[in-house]
């Protein structure tokens, strides 16, 4: 009997840990994410300067820029979840949720993206369209929080960076009539800031979890 | 002399099994090694806030485990030094073979 109150007792913490891990995977790619983007849209903003100074077309530059950037972002986040999943796989196991249940869930999340980025860039006329990403990277990290609470856990973490964003688009909207090149800079400082915050939060969550205080 | 040899090997084995029972009976040594066995590598901050433990109790546990071998900590530079505590190949099996007994015994609880 002792010997199995030991190993309920390992278990409790070893699920804890796992629980740890995850939530610093979260922190760790919502910052890298938090460093990308920012980095992705001064490149973007600054198109026609560099490309010129390359000797590459317009088209081209933009090209290389998003895919380095989504290239590395992606690499890191998927390191970052491998990393993480060597005690999450044996939890994993026992979940009812079937692999293809949750890549269906993946996709569904990869979809609301898709949508919203098409839609901004369709439908959003042109002096907004500097703030239109805000709008679009907001709506769908909230959309992914409810998808992932309904079918996974919760994360708060997603909803700070998807509030962050939309409350702060209100103000970029009147920025964005007055001074169009502040509203840019403007918008990569909301973009690092609410994925940084987004990211410490996260941080926060794992130090609690790892000390039992959530 | 073959009568011999494999008294001396039920002795090493016995006096193994006693070994393990005794590093693995206490709940904290057995949950850090459950915890390596599972992830090899963990920090030692990390294995402190975990147990609950004062640096200097979870110290006592970690020199117990390296004294027979199951265990080694050292240093690991990230973006700033960190000790980390990491299971040996002796210590990943020993572990193996003792959390097996503990299986069968609970099989024959049944």
């Amino acid at each position: 009997m002792e010997e199995i109150q030991k190993v309920n007792e390992a278990l409790l913490i070893i699920e804890r840990y796992s629980n740890y891990l995850a939530r610093k995977a979260w922190g760790k790619t919502l910052i890298i994410w938090g460093i990308l983007t920012p980095i992705g849209l001064v490149f973007y903003f600054n198109r026609q300067a560099l490309s010129a100074l390359l000797e590459i077309s317009v088209e081209t530059f933009t090209l290389l820029v998003s895919a380095i950037m989504i290239l590395i972002g992606i690499g890191f986040t998927i390191y970052n979840f491998i990393s993480a999943s060597r005690i999450l796989k044996t939890k994993e196991d026992q979940t009812a949720e079937s692999p293809k249940e949750s890549s269906m869930h993946g996709i569904m999340i990869a979809f609301v993206w898709f949508i919203s980025f098409i839609f901004v860039f369709s439908f959003i006329p042109e002096p907004l369209s500097v703030i239109s990403t805000v709008w679009a990277a907001g709506f769908a990290i909230i959309i992914s929080f409810l998808i992932l609470k309904k079918y996974h856990d919760t994360f708060p973490e997603l909803i700070v960076v998807g509030v962050i964003l939309l409350i702060s688009s209100i103000p970029l909207v009147v920025l964005v009539m007055t001074d169009v090149e502040l509203a840019r800079i403007a918008t990569v400082i909301i973009y690092s800031v609410s994925f940084l915050a987004g990211g410490f939060y996260s941080f926060t969550i794992a130090t609690d979890i790892l000390s039992g205080n959530e | 002399m073959a009568n011999d040899k494999g008294m001396e090997s039920n002795v090493i084995q016995s006096s193994q099994i006693i070994l393990k029972k005794e590093v693995f009976s206490d709940q904290p040594r057995f949950t850090i090694m459950f915890l390596m066995y599972l992830n090899k590598t963990v920090g030692f901050t990390e294995l402190q806030r975990l147990l609950k433990l004062t640096p200097g109790n979870l110290d006592h546990h970690i020199k117990k485990l390296e004294g027979v071998g199951y265990v080694i900590m050292r240093k690991k530079f990230l973006w700033r030094p960190l000790n980390v505590v990491e299971i040996t190949p002796k210590g990943a099996e020993a572990f193996r073979d003792y959390a097996s007994n503990l299986k069968q015994m609970l099989k024959d609880i049944k």
